[in-house]
C-alpha cells in the first residue's frame, strides 16, 4: 500500500521504472554473486550421495532438505545457478550476434536478402519454441553443447526480426542519409550511426529472453533432454522431485522458487531497463510490449 | 482485400517448405546411422536395407526433400517403423486429448486476463497499473511445468480436491493442466489487455462518446472494449504455438494421453518418423493458424489489409 502512495506522487520518490529496475539489478547481482561464490557458500558438495540420510526435510542437519539420493539441496540449487546463468547468458549473447548481423543485414540491405532472411526467420517462427527444442534434441541428443546450439536456433529469429524493424526505421532518418551523401562506406555507417541507435529495445528484449531461456533450458532439462543428471541443473532437479511430490514437496518447491525468482530478477530487470531507456513508448501504452513472451 | 488474400497465400509457400526441407534434415543430423541407433546395432542386413529405404535414406537428400514434401501435401505424415502403422493414425489418436487442453487453456487465458485487464484499465491506472505489471511479470516466470507441478501439491495432494493423473475423469482432469498452461498466458493477456484498452479509451471517439452523455460502462464495453478486442484476439491467435507447446509439456507431468506422451514414448523407442509428423503437424497448425487470424484481421479491419500488402510487398523488395 505503501508502493501506491509513491506511484501517484511520481516525482517525489523514485519513480516505478527506477525500483523494478533496482529490485531486479539486485536480485540479478545476488545471483551472479551466489553462483561465483558457489564453492565457498555451499555447505556440501552437490553430488555427494548419503543414502542413510535421504529424503531429510529441510532444517535438520541441511537447510533445505536432501533428495532422494541424500544429496544436499541448497548446495545442488546453488551449484545450478552456474547452470542457468551460463547457459542463459552464453545462448543470449550467440542469439544476439546472430540477430544482429541478419537482421540488420535484413533491414539495411533490404530487396533480396532482406527477403531470403525474413522468409527463412518466418519458417523458423512457424514451429511452436519448445517443441522444435525437444524434437531436435531428441534428434542430436541431450547435452549442454546441443542444447545451447538448440537454443540459439529456437531464438535468432526473434531477434533478426527485431533488429531488421529498427533498423529499418532509423535507415531513413536524415543523418543517415547524410552520412551517406557524405561518402560513408555502408558497414561504416552500420555501425557507427545505425546500430547504437536501435541498442535499447535490443537490450531489454535481450535482458528479458535471459528469464525465457533459463525457463526453456529447466525445461528441457526437466524432461531429460537438456542437462543430464547428475549434474545438479535446477530442472533435473525438479524432474527427480516429481517422483517424490506425495512425500517430499520441499524437493519441488525449493528448486521451483530457485527458477521463479531467477526469471523474475532478469524479467524485472529488463522491465525496468525499458522504462528507463524508453520512458514515453512505456507511458503510452501504459506497459511494455511484452518481450518477456517465449515460454 | 482479394490483393492481400493472394499475397498471405503466396508467402505460405516458401515457409511450408521449409518447414518440409528442416524436417527432412533431422534424418541427417543423428550422429551415426540413424538406422542402427532405431534398431540397435544387431539389426540383419534385410530388415536395415528396408528401413533404410523406408525413410527415404537411400536416394539423394534433394530427392528424399521432394518426396517428402509431396507426402506432405498429400496430408501424408510418413509410417513409423516402430509401431507399424502410419503416423497420422498414431497422431489421430492423440491430438484429441491435446487439442481440448489447449482449448481449456485458452478459456482460462481469456476469462482471467479480460475482466483483469479491463478492470486495471478503468479503475485507477496507477495503483492497478502497477499491481498488474509487477503481478504479471512475476507470475509469467512461472514456467507452466513448474506450475503444475504446483498445483499438483497444492489441490491434488494436500487438499485433494481434482485429479492429478491421467484423463480418465472427464473434463475434471483437465482443469489443473488447463490452469497450469492458461494462467502464465493470462498474466502476460491481462497486460496486453490493458495497454489496448488504455490505448482505445484515449481515441477521440471515445471522448466523443461520453460527450453525448452515454453511461460510462456503455462505452467502456461497447465502444471501447469491441476495439481493444482486435489485437488481443489477433495475438492470441500467434500465441497458439505457444499454448500447444505449453500443453504438450504440461501432459507429462498430468500424465495425460496426448502429444506430449505421445513425443515421450516416441523419443524412448527411437520412433524418428514419428517425431519427424509431430513436428511437422504443429508447424502446419500454426501457419494455418496465422493465415486464419491474418485474414479475420483483415476482415474486421479493412485498414489494415492495405498496409500489410505494402508491408509484405516491401519486405519482398
Amino acid at each position: 500500500m505503501l508502493q501506491d502512495k509513491y506511484v501517484s506522487r511520481p516525482g517525489k520518490t523514485c519513480p516505478y521504472g527506477t525500483r523494478v529496475f533496482w529490485t531486479g539489478a539486485v536480485i540479478v547481482v545476488i545471483l551472479i554473486i551466489m553462483s561465483l561464490l558457489a564453492p565457498f557458500i555451499s555447505p556440501a558438495d552437490p553430488l555427494d550421495q548419503n543414502l542413510s540420510a535421504s529424503l531429510l526435510g529441510p532444517g535438520a542437519g541441511s537447510y533445505l532438505g536432501t533428495d532422494s539420493l541424500g544429496r544436499d539441496v541448497f548446495s545442488r540449487i546453488i551449484y545450478g545457478s552456474r547452470i542457468s546463468l551460463s547457459v542463459g547468458i552464453t545462448v543470449l549473447a550467440l542469439t544476439l550476434v546472430l540477430g544482429t548481423i541478419l537482421g540488420t543485414a535484413a533491414g539495411y540491405f533490404g530487396g533480396v536478402i532482406d527477403s531470403i532472411i525474413m522468409r527463412v526467420a518466418d519458417v523458423f517462427m512457424s514451429f511452436p519454441p519448445l517443441v522444435l527444442a525437444l524434437i531436435a534434441m531428441a534428434f542430436i541428443g541431450p547435452g549442454l553443447v546441443n542444447l545451447i546450439i538448440i537454443l540459439v536456433i529456437m531464438r535468432w529469429s526473434q531477434f533478426a526480426r527485431l533488429v531488421r524493424g529498427q533498423v529499418m526505421a532509423i535507415r531513413s532518418e536524415v543523418y543517415v542519409d547524410a552520412a551517406r551523401v557524405s561518402g560513408a562506406r555502408a558497414l561504416g555507417i552500420i555501425a557507427r550511426h545505425i546500430l547504437p541507435n536501435c541498442m535499447s529495445p535490443i537490450i531489454v528484449a535481450g535482458t528479458m529472453s535471459i528469464g525465457a531461456i533459463i525457463i526453456d533450458e529447466t525445461a528441457l532439462s526437466f524432461l531429460g533432454l537438456g542437462i543430464q543428471a547428475p549434474e545438479p541443473s535446477w530442472g533435473v532437479m525438479l524432474a527427480d522431485a516429481k517422483n517424490y511430490i506425495t512425500i517430499a514437496p520441499w524437493l519441488v518447491i525449493f528448486p521451483g522458487l530457485a527458477v521463479v525468482i531467477t526469471v523474475v530478477g532478469f524479467n524485472l530487470l529488463g522491465d525496468g531497463l525499458g522504462y528507463l531507456l524508453n520512458p514515453k513508448q512505456y507511458e503510452r501504452a501504459g506497459v511494455g510490449r511484452g518481450d518477456f513472451k517465449g515460454q | 482485400m482479394f490483393k492481400f488474400v493472394v499475397k498471405r497465400l503466396l508467402i505460405l509457400v516458401p515457409v511450408l517448405i521449409g518447414v518440409s526441407f528442416i524436417a527432412c534434415l533431422l534424418f541427417y543430423m543423428i550422429p551415426g546411422d540413424i538406422v542402427l541407433v532405431m534398431l540397435g546395432q544387431h539389426v540383419d542386413p534385410y530388415t536395415y536395407a528396408n528401413v533404410r529405404k523406408s525413410l527415404g535414406l537411400d536416394i539423394p537428400f534433394w530427392q528424399n526433400f521432394l518426396t517428402f514434401t509431396g507426402d506432405i501435401l498429400k496430408g501424408d505424415l510418413g509410417f513409423s517403423y516402430i509401431q507399424q502403422r502410419p503416423v497420422n493414425v498414431i497422431i489421430a489418436e492423440a491430438l484429441p486429448v491435446t487439442t481440448k487442453l489447449t482449448v481449456v487453456a485458452l478459456m482460462v487465458t481469456v476469462l482471467v486476463a479480460l475482466p483483469l485487464g479491463v478492470l486495471s484499465a478503468v479503475r485507477d491506472r496507477r495503483a492497478l497499473g502497477v499491481a498488474v505489471n509487477t503481478g504479471s511479470i512475476i507470475w509469467f516466470s512461472m514456467p507452466s511445468f513448474l506450475l503444475a507441478l504446483f498445483l499438483q501439491l497444492l489441490f491434488g495432494v494436500t487438499l485433494k480436491w481434482l485429479p492429478i493423473s491421467g484423463a480418465n475423469q472427464g473434463l475434471l482432469s483437465y482443469v489443473l493442466p488447463g490452469l497450469a498452461v492458461g494462467l502464465p498466458l493470462a498474466a502476460y493477456y491481462t497486460r496486453v489487455t490493458r495497454a489496448s484498452l488504455l490505448d482505445v479509451l484515449g481515441q477521440e471517439y471515445i471522448l466523443h462518446a461520453f460527450g453525448r452523455g452515454l453511461p460510462y460502462r456503455r462505452v467502456v464495453i461497447r465502444h471501447g472494449l469491441r476495439n481493444a478486442l482486435i489485437p488481443v484476439l489477433t495475438q492470441l491467435g500467434m500465441d497458439l504455438g505457444m499454448f500447444m507447446a505449453g500443453a504438450v509439456l504440461t501432459e507429462t507431468v498430468f500424465n495425460l494421453p496426448g502429444m506430449g506422451r505421445l513425443v515421450f514414448s516416441a523419443i524412448n523407442t527411437r520412433d524418428f518418423p514419428l517425431l519427424r509428423g509431430i513436428l511437422v503437424l504443429f508447424a502446419v497448425i500454426v501457419v494455418l493458424v496465422n493465415l486464419v487470424v491474418d485474414l479475420l484481421y483483415a476482415r474486421f479491419d479493412p485498414k489494415m489489409a492495405g498496409i500489410m500488402v505494402r508491408e509484405k510487398t516491401h519486405a519482398a523488395g
